[in-house]
């Protein structure tokens, strides 16, 4: 009888447990989806001349570009610092590395199973568009991904202008801290006619529509 | 549709039936046990029951290992194309292009060296090519020489206005003649390009430079970098202008792939015989020679050049005077400089003091910032006296004081301090200005010095107003900043520090964020002397730096440079001691000729215009500098050395290519690591469904009757 009990009790606790470990998850990746939704925000006032904004009163960070990817259908409001606390609200981009005004390298981080997902997609030729706070639209297409050990390999920010995005490899693994680091290589090119894309053209972005809306107030 | 879809379901439902009943007449003993399980009148025997417990927890513990050991074996597998160090580390490709070796000669005398540095480039590709090179400096350091020399020629440096410089480096390149550019690009790092280097060719190019020892306790300090420390974000100096908010990069090689040497030889003249003579991490010889000086050899030859050149020592005791004065004259004045080294500290009570710790609590210190700051603040608090106050006060979004006003550093209080440092989370935004005006309030208890540690890895925006806030609010207080990790206000930090009357740490390397406070922390717990002042003989025309004397700390003598039309009579020093005057008068006849004194007075003169001087708008500034520069031929923001030979070595159809060369990575250095990419969600994910199978199997039974039903 006893021993019934014992696996009554022990099938609750698994069922318990289980349970916690499905909502552990479903909050990191709640997090990332809702995250995104007031760094919208944020970023809307920064593309106002605010600078800094803190998408919310308790943040470290703010955003501080707008990262687009047309074939993935990815649209991601970047924030400053690629330290753990802020990649789980948005990609990062590292401190230190080029912003988009300077040349060199632009580093930005993201977690593979959240935001940086779809690099695994992501091939030679694919395009890549970064908004900066002045609402210009810098374009890069993809020239190169790669796999690296970071324990190995350093990363030097100089050189021509470039964006380099980092996430985690394998992107399958199970637990994270793995060393293995996949990087896609996209270099700048000078697109024209920035209107003649419908989808994700600078007047029909639905950013910059309420941009104009918020104007108004 | 619908219909076609319900019979289908129908029909699946049925063949799993009938599969179900399959697979139980195929396995009968399972049948068996069903039907065992069915009917609870035949309890099972005993020694099944531990057997198939023992089966459970074995094949539970075989799919816990399992799950455990499938994403290790992932990541611990060779990814097929990694190619670790061929990607980034440009120097595999740039050093077999051009080597390049370096040769040190120090010449150390009194309270400053000489250095001269020759650095040799070698071209081993067909090509002509430029060199480009970056290498830091002590900061402080005043570069007055450059030359190069290509085969039996010499090209001396000129200096010149930057653009200036610059537009004659270019055109001497376009042009096909050897040329060299030198410049500064922060206060402690500099730029050198050498153009036109022909094929095979070797060319050497020397950089001379002054600067002053450090003195503690006795103890004469000098570093020579023999690389740059990569960082992410470098606490920008100057950032004036655009350029100077770049990033400074350059590539790295790793110790095993440089071929970086550097020769490195020292001539130490204390004036007095020595007692210690120490090299931190390289080996050396020594030789005394006749007049008190030492000559010093690598034992090694040679050095890799992955960690800086350190070099103390200690003149013997009672040999040197407690107070010194070197003196140059030049056609344009008097220059001085002053040592004075304050009555040893133990001889003497130190001041009381009130220390308020100034913490930042928010979500960015998280991890090992946070944890190495507690500790430092934790042996801090157990190093304070009876007679000292304290108080802690924490910011993020909110401040927070332990309390109300600073209390006596007595064991309860401190225990309850060390209590709220067990406690502390970082968590939160950076608001810096309540938690400031919070610890510049009230007044500091009679007798006691106040010193504010202000520790923060945070950026800021409103820069004026808490500058505004500082200088208004200061009174006698004394300021800290100690600025970690990749803190993007080096500059702020610097300004507030220099507002503040106190001292900017600087902590790049989160490793090192205890000792460097640790370091600081015991420095200020011995304050020796106050309110020091210095009292020149009268219409001498004197202009001496630093223009705001600091505190004297334990240790620590008193420097100050000094230019002026005459110098004579004497030179009275004045301060309050362990809170009592104390006085000192010296004659300014007694003293000892000293080339570069001068320099170094131009150098002093330049930061505390750079840094100091508010009063003046940025043109004025300029103008000053440039003609401090141009007169003591120095390197500065807006002058550089610029070499040119005068006719072309490369025939203007020859190909031409540019390298940069790779500085060494430190030793031992992560910074340059990646961010790290993933969530735990997969794991939790994973965690989840072992559970749910494990309970699962643990029910099978229970389900199986179901379905055998």
């Amino acid at each position: 009888m006893n021993w019934q009990r014992l696996r009554v009790v022990a099938l609750w606790t698994l069922l318990a447990g289980s349970l916690w470990q499905f909502g552990g998850a479903a909050f990191i990746h709640a997090k990332a989806v809702l995250a995104q939704t007031l760094l919208r925000d944020a970023w809307v006032r920064t593309l106002h001349g605010a600078r800094q904004v803190q998408p919310w009163p308790w943040a470290d960070t703010w955003p501080v570009a707008r990262l687009r990817a047309p074939q993935h259908a990815q649209d991601l409001v970047v924030l400053a610092g690629a330290s753990g606390r802020t990649l789980a609200f948005a990609p990062g981009h590292l401190l230190g590395s080029a912003t988009l005004e300077q040349s060199g390298r632009t580093v930005i981080a993201g977690h593979r199973d959240t935001h940086f997902a779809f690099l695994r997609e992501i091939q030679p030729g694919d395009e890549l568009q970064l908004q900066d706070y002045r609402g210009i639209t810098h374009h890069f297409r993809v020239n190169d991904t790669r796999i690296v050990d970071s324990l190995s390999t350093q990363l030097t920010l100089d050189g021509a202008k470039e964006l380099v995005l980092v996430t985690c490899y394998p992107f399958d693994a199970i637990r994270a801290g793995g060393p293995l680091r996949f990087l896609v290589f996209a270099a700048p090119f000078e697109k024209r006619a920035q209107h003649n894309s419908p989808q994700f053209g600078y007047h029909r972005s639905p950013i910059r529509a309420a941009a104009r809306k918020y104007s108004r107030f | 549709m619908k219909r076609n879809t319900a019979h289908t379901t129908r029909m699946r439902a049925g063949i799993t039936h009938d599969l179900n009943r399959e697979f139980l007449r195929a396995y009968p003993e399972l049948a068996h046990r069903i039907n065992s399980a069915r009917t609870p009148s035949q309890p099972p025997e005993k020694p099944e029951l531990w057997q198939r417990l023992l089966r459970n927890v074995l094949l539970i513990a075989a799919l816990l290992i399992l799950v455990w050991l499938a994403p290790r074996s992932t990541i611990g597998a060779p990814a097929p194309d990694v190619q670790a160090g061929t990607l980034f580390l440009q120097g595999a490709k740039t050093q077999r292009a051009l080597l390049l070796n370096t040769d040190v000669a120090i010449r150390a005398a009194g309270i400053q060296a000489q250095v001269t540095v020759r650095q040799s480039f070698v071209n081993t590709s067909d090509l002509y090519r430029e060199g480009l090179y970056t290498f830091p400096l002590p900061e402080r350091t005043a570069v007055n020489a450059l030359t190069v020399r290509v085969g039996e020629r010499v090209i001396n440096g000129e200096i010149r206005l930057r653009e200036q410089a610059r537009t004659t480096y270019e055109a001497a390149k376009r042009d096909g003649k050897q040329a060299s550019l030198l410049e500064q690009q922060r206060p402690n790092l500099f730029t050198l390009a050498v153009a036109n280097i022909a094929p095979g060719e070797l060319v050497r190019v020397e950089i001379r430079y002054l600067q002053r020892l450090r003195v503690s306790n006795g103890e004469y300090e000098l570093r020579f970098p023999l690389t740059l420390t990569p960082r992410f974000n470098p606490p920008v100096d100057e950032p004036r202008t655009v350029a100077d908010m770049q990033p400074v990069a350059t590539p790295m090689v790793a110790t095993a792939m440089s071929t970086q040497r550097a020769q490195i030889s020292a001539r130490i003249d204390a004036g007095a015989p020595l007692q210690q003579l120490t090299s931190e991490f390289h080996p050396i010889d020594s030789n005394a020679l006749p007049d008190d000086a030492y000559q010093l050899t690598l034992r090694d030859g040679e050095i890799p050049t992955d960690r800086d050149f350190v070099l103390r020592w200690i003149p013997l005791a009672g040999t040197l005077p407690e107070s010194a004065l070197f003196r140059e004259v030049r056609d344009d004045g008097t220059y001085a400089l002053l040592m004075v080294t304050p009555p040893a500290a133990d001889a003497h009570a130190p001041l009381a003091r009130e220390t308020i710790f100034v913490l930042d609590v928010s979500g960015s210190m998280a991890g090992a910032s946070l944890v190495q700051a507690l500790a430092a603040l934790n042996s801090a608090l157990q190093n304070l006296r009876d007679t000292d106050y304290f108080n802690i006060i924490t910011f993020s979004s909110s401040t927070r004081a332990l309390f109300p006003a600073a209390v006596p550093a007595h064991p309860q209080s401190i225990a309850h301090a060390q209590q709220l440092i067990g406690q502390l989370q970082a968590d939160g935004g950076t608001v810096m200005a309540p938690a400031l005006a919070m610890a510049l309030a009230g007044n500091p208890p009679l007798q006691t010095i106040r010193q504010i540690v202000f520790i923060t890895d945070g950026a800021v925006s409103n820069e004026r107003e808490l500058l505004q806030l500082i200088e208004n609010d200061l009174g006698a207080a004394r300021l800290f900043m100690v600025g970690i990790g990749s803190a993007p206000n080096g500059h702020f930090m610097r300004e507030s520090a220099r507002a503040g009357r106190g001292t900017f740490t600087y902590i790049g390397d989160l490793a090192q964020v205890r000792a460097k406070m640790s370091t600081l922390l015991h420095k200020l717990q011995r304050p020796v002397m106050s309110n020091v002042r210095i009292t020149w003989p009268p219409d001498s025309g004197i202009e001496a730096l630093p223009a705001r004397l600091p505190d004297l700390y334990a240790g620590e003598p008193l420097m100050v440079s000094a230019r002026a039309d005459m110098l004579t009579g004497s030179v009275l020093i004045s301060g309050d001691l362990a809170g009592l005057p104390w006085s000192r008068t010296l004659s300014l006849d007694e003293h000892r000729d000293a080339d570069g004194i001068a320099t170094l007075w131009a150098r002093d003169k330049i930061h505390h215009l750079d840094y100091a001087e508010r009063t003046l708008d940025e043109p004025s500034r300029r103008d000053i500098i440039v003609n401090l520069a141009l007169a003591h031929r120095l390197v500065t923001r807006h002058t550089s050395f610029v070499a040119v030979e005068e006719f072309p070595s490369r025939p203007q159809n020859a190909g031409f290519a540019s390298a940069a060369i790779a500085n060494t990575m430190p030793r031992g250095n992560t910074m340059l690591a990646f961010p790290a990419g993933a969530t735990d969600a997969r794991g939790h994910v994973a965690v989840g469904l072992l559970l749910l199978l494990i309970g699962v199997y643990l029910r099978r039974a229970h389900w199986l009757r179901h379905l055998a039903s």
